[in-house]
């Protein structure tokens, strides 16, 4: 249960500042899927990294499975990301000398999981990735390396799962193939979804959907 | 925990960074590390052999025949089973029967001497300490072998010495207590009895007496030194243990070890910087992937302990194996130094060097890496989500974040501290280090701002592009990326003024003691000189037809009361002193030699305070004045206005400071600390001093064997042969600094090259996007060669510059001598750096140059 209460978000740009993310409130329930729509520079971007905990709101309230976040510290809330909540970046992120193996079991091993290789392999081989397990990322294709990025996002079994354009930076085809991945794993592991998108098509798969625009929920 | 396995396999993955840190700090700790090794293992032989260098464990010593009364008490006073021997030292011409003469000094000896160490004889291969056959016989001598060579002698062969003559009996090829004067004076060994023969001792002249003791295996020496101090009630005498002499035997060494210990502490710091700057490079590389790891949940504590983790293993890399190159280089150093050493030593590498290079080499990485490690805090896993972050840039220390910038530097205080604290220990003194911290940081400082204005020039140069386009992308590069700019111009500018200030130095002092032009060096040198002697001394140049200069007089004395209050003999037990304390010490314990004379000499200069004019007229009613010499003065804590007595063989004398100078030592003229004002000391019992500027070397010769024959216990001191060996003394200083300032220069190439090929790193996508847009490869080539060329060319020359300004200021307030501007150096270290930074530009551009515009734009 995702509870989003009045929550703003503003910048300073030189002289004038931007409100990013103006009042917005709204809740998702438990392993239900929510897409966030919007043109361009409407704030999506930043309601996720608020959400997920990345960025702090200037006002309003956090609470993600009963857990207020703005009453965690720092270290308490990378802790409470790396357990409850997995992400799914737009350019992927993999860590470049790392194998696929290894960097999908880098958060396992953050916290000191066993059998951390295992899991890590089993996570692989649900996102069709098993044989490329020891691939360094510049041997892999685009679609492969966001594959491996949904692997890691998902290998400690969060409650909840951020993805921001997870198929933005790859063609039609792959995209699609990726979205049906992320959307098998969520549904199997029973786990709650915010994606961000400008996709009409892939949001419409999501259970709910809300569009922002200027920072301002419609 | 699982990290450190990703810790090795990062560090694996950055083989050429970790190459690098490990080379570079390897490289800056070994001059360090050897310097330290080669020191403890010198303290290490002299503890193991200071008792062979002094022959006892304790001397008593005076340079004047000791009172048997202070014999007694001190005797009494020593633990029972204690054994004395007495020993007499003291310089004297010898004319050898082939004609040639030297000044050598000579040793006598009494029963028991020496109770340790001794002499090895040239039939004999071990060190032997029975000199019974010397004393047996009262016409025998040994001699060093020196002189054997010299004078054509043979065991057997008859020699003159003073008014007696003595036979060969054993020649001398090693000796523990002989210092480094012994290649200047070589000795010859008699027994106490004999040197009365020679008659050579007389009212004044210069000879040390002393008695050496032998003390039992368990008597506390320190302590008992303070209470026998404390019982001697005469302040010209002195007590010296085993310890201290051989510490005095090392001093020239040790204070040559203090420059070259600063030259490390040098080597280290750019070393310092070089680390600093491949960090920087790596880390900025790295924030990346601390902030995917961030947002998968680890937090910056572990983050931080992480990177910590990964420094020290990195500088305990550097120092095991800085540790293992300190065995080559010690050795090295040790030979280079071989000259200042009276004793073979072993390099042991003692518990001591291993703990300082550990918390050097671990505390100084984390030290170095500490204000990079400071932005961990600032890094954000929410630029993650921003689509086209270029993440170095954005977290570059560039970014106007002011809390970040206050905090960057407060993080670089610990370094700085550190190097700070190093300087000091390494130059023993606290003065001498803060001094070069400070001159090495005004440097900087100048540095700083001569970019900057320099910077701004750039900035205002227009240059039509069409044709010049190379040169204006390089002055506009220079020019907008300051920060960049300002660092490479001061790595590169310091390591031009270490690279050129040595040599510097080194040329004015070795110019001012070779060139009889600017100081009009005297040839010889007398002294002893005996009141009735004088007129047969003057008769002697008078027939050779050579001017006797600068004839002065010599009183001995002891200094009773300042301003009325009893002068403090104090007694350095050497405890904890820094080496300005240990000296301050050492003078405070000694007679004092006066002189009167009206005006200054040529080699002396008013500082401050009236000069002596006229004779003192004892009707006057006033006192007396003194003339002293200025740094004396400090040392003494004594001023102008200071009321002073002084005590000549048991008579009063009382002066007042009237006026400091200063004094040019080097000019070899009689000088003295303490000048009175004529007609006060003429009537004492006196020796004298002169000088003579013989010109060719035949009448030098025939001066000198002149003067052994009339005046057989004057004393002469040929000045061109002792200038001789001073310039070679001062050379092989300088070969020895140079070898450190050559590890400086390494460090600064390291330095060099992390900062280029760090800038390289984030010219790729300019050099990509200049290339798609259409320059072609020799554009951008000129344009990267350019803009660093530039800025070489501008930091060799400021470095030189500054550290010509240094030179002249060094020769001016430390060495107080001439100075000359020597071209070669200034031009050598600005070829040397023009020809390495192009060297190291063509070796980090050559990469990107050749690149594919392709392979140049791909991210990741
Ligand atoms: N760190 C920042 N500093 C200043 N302004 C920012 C910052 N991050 C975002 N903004 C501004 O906030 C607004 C919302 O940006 P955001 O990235 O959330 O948009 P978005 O909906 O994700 O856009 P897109 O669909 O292009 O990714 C924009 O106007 C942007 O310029
Ligand atoms: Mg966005």
């Amino acid at each position: 249960m995702i509870i989003v209460k009045n929550i703003l978000k503003k910048f300073t740009q030189g002289t004038t500042q931007v409100c990013a993310v103006n009042k917005v409130s709204f809740q998702v329930e438990k392993g239900k899927t929510l897409a966030i729509v919007g043109p361009s520079g409407s704030g999506k971007t930043t309601l996720l990294s608020l959400l997920a905990g990345l960025d702090r709101p200037d006002s309003g309230e956090i609470t993600i499975s009963e857990q207020t976040l703005s009453t965690l510290n720092e270290e308490e809330l990378s802790h409470f990301r790396g357990t409850n909540m997995g992400i799914v970046f737009q350019q992927f992120h993999l860590m470049p000398q790392l194998t696929a193996v290894e960097n999908v079991r880098l958060p396992l091993d953050i916290h000191g999981t066993f059998n951390a290789r295992e899991k890590a392999l089993k996570a692989l081989d649900d996102v069709g990735l098993a044989k490329r397990a020891d691939h360094l990322p510049n041997q892999l294709s685009g679609g492969e390396c966001q594959r491996v990025a949904i692997a890691r996002a998902t290998v400690v079994e969060p409650q909840i799962l951020f993805a921001d354009e997870p198929s933005g930076n790859l063609d039609t085809e792959t995209g699609k193939k990726i979205s049906e991945v992320l959307f098998g794993l969520v549904r199997k592991k029973h786990m709650t979804m915010i994606l961000v998108t400008h996709d009409l098509e892939l949001a419409s798969q999501c259970d709910s959907m809300i569009r922002i625009e200027g920072g301002v929920l419609h | 925990m699982r990290l450190l396995s990703y810790l090795i396999s990062e560090l694996k993955h950055s083989h050429r960074f970790v190459l690098f840190f490990i080379f570079n700090l390897c490289i800056g700790l070994s001059g360090f590390i050897a310097l330290d090794g080669f020191k403890s293992s010198i303290d290490h032989t002299m503890k193991k052999k200071s008792r062979q260098v002094l022959g006892a464990d304790l001397s008593l010593s005076a340079r004047r025949p000791l009172e048997s009364k202070e014999v007694d008490l001190v005797f009494k006073n020593l633990p029972v089973g204690s054994v004395e021997t007495e020993v007499v030292e003291l310089y004297s011409m010898v004319q050898f029967p082939n004609g040639s003469t030297r000044l050598v000094k000579i040793k006598a000896v009494s029963e028991n001497y020496p109770f340790y160490g001794g002499v090895r004889v040239r039939s004999h291969y071990e060190i032997q300490s029975n000199f019974d056959s010397l004393l047996k016989s009262n016409s025998s001598i040994w001699v060093f072998s020196e002189l054997m060579a010299q004078g054509d002698l043979n065991i057997g062969s008859q020699l003159k010495i003073g008014e007696a003559t003595f036979l060969v009996d054993q020649v001398i090829v090693d000796d523990t207590t002989s210092g480094m004067g012994a290649s200047f004076a070589p000795t010859i060994y008699m027994s106490v009895d004999s040197l009365k023969k020679t008659n050579l001792i007389r009212k004044g002249s210069v000879a040390w007496h002393s008695r050496l003791y032998q003390l039992p295996p368990s008597t506390h020496l320190e302590a008992l030194t303070e209470s026998l101090f404390r019982k001697i009630p005469s302040q010209d005498i002195r007590l010296t243990t085993h310890t201290e002499a051989s510490a005095q035997v090392g001093r020239l060494l040790q204070s040559l070890n203090d420059y070259l210990g600063l030259a490390a502490v040098v080597a280290l710091f750019l070393a310092a910087v070089g680390t600093g700057f491949l960090f920087r490079s790596y880390f900025q590389r790295k924030i990346q992937e601390v902030a995917i790891l961030v947002s998968l949940g680890l937090t910056k504590t572990q983050a931080s302990f992480y990177y910590f983790t990964q420094i020290v293993l990195l500088g305990l890399m550097s120092v095991i194996l800085a540790l293992i190159l300190s065995f080559f280089l010690v050795p090295m150093i040790h030979a280079l130094t071989s000259e200042f050493l009276p004793f073979e030593f072993e390099y042991v590498l003692t518990l001591k060097t291993v703990i300082v290079s550990l918390f050097v080499g671990v505390f100084g990485s984390l030290f170095i890496c500490l204000p990079f490690l400071g932005q961990l805090k600032k890094i954000q896993p929410v630029v993650l989500l921003s689509e086209s972050i270029d993440l170095r840039a954005t977290n570059s220390v560039t970014s106007k974040n002011s809390y970040f910038e206050y905090r960057f530097i407060f993080l670089c205080l610990p370094g700085f501290l550190m190097f700070w604290g190093l300087s000091v220990w390494q130059a023993s003194s606290l003065v001498a280090g803060t001094v070069f911290v400070g001159a090495f940081l005004s440097a900087g400082v100048v540095l700083i701002v001569c970019g900057s204005v320099a910077l701004k020039l750039i900035e205002k140069i227009q240059i039509r592009p069409r044709r010049w386009i190379a040169l204006q992308w390089a002055l506009r590069d220079l020019a907008r990326e300051r920060l960049t700019s300002i660092s490479c111009f001061l790595a590169l500018g310091l390591g031009a003024v270490l690279l050129n200030l040595i040599p510097q130095v080194q040329e004015s002092l070795e110019y001012e003691l070779s060139s009889p032009k600017t100081s009009k060096l005297p040839s010889l040198f007398m002294f002893d000189i005996q009141e009735d002697q004088l007129a047969i001394v003057q008769a002697v140049f008078d027939e050779a037809g050579v001017e006797l200069t600068q004839v002065s007089p010599m009183i001995q004395s002891r200094l009773i009361s300042v301003n009325n209050e009893e002068f403090d003999k104090g007694k350095g037990a050497g405890q904890g002193l820094s080496r300005e304390e240990e000296r301050e010490m050492r003078f405070r314990n000694r007679g004092f030699n006066l002189s009167y004379r009206d005006g200054l000499s040529e080699s002396e200069t008013l500082h401050s305070g009236q000069p002596l004019v006229g004779r003192f007229e004892e009707s006057s009613g006033m006192i007396p004045g003194i003339s002293m010499e200025k740094r004396f003065a400090r040392r003494l804590n004594l001023k102008i206005g200071d009321f002073l007595k002084f005590e000549i063989e048991g008579v009063p004398v009382e002066g007042k400071i009237v006026n400091l100078r200063s004094v040019r030592w080097t000019s070899f003229q009689p000088n003295f600390f303490i000048q009175f004002q004529p007609g006060v000391l003429e009537m004492a019992p006196k020796t004298f001093i002169a000088t003579s500027e013989a010109a060719s070397e035949s009448i030098k010769v025939r001066l000198q064997r002149d003067l052994v024959e009339k005046a057989p216990n004057v004393s002469i001191i040929d000045v061109t042969r002792l200038v001789e060996k001073i310039s070679a003394v001062v050379r092989q200083m300088g070969l020895a600094l140079q070898t450190m300032a050559i590890l400086c220069l390494i460090s600064g190439f390291v330095v060099i090259f992390s900062i280029l090929s760090h800038q390289m790193e984030k010219k790729r996508w300019q050099i990509g996007l200049k290339k798609v847009l259409g320059a072609d490869y020799k554009v951008i080539q000129r344009y990267i060669y350019l803009q660093y060329l530039i800025l070489a060319m501008f930091s060799a020359f400021l470095g030189v510059t500054v550290s010509v300004v240094f030179s002249y200021i060094l020769s001016q307030v430390l060495f107080e001598s001439v100075w000359v501007f020597s071209w070669k150096a200034p031009l050598f270290s600005t070829l040397l750096i023009f020809v390495i930074t192009l060297g190291v530009i063509f070796v980090s551009s050559k990469k990107y140059l050749r690149q594919t515009t392709k392979s140049l734009l791909n991210v990741s």
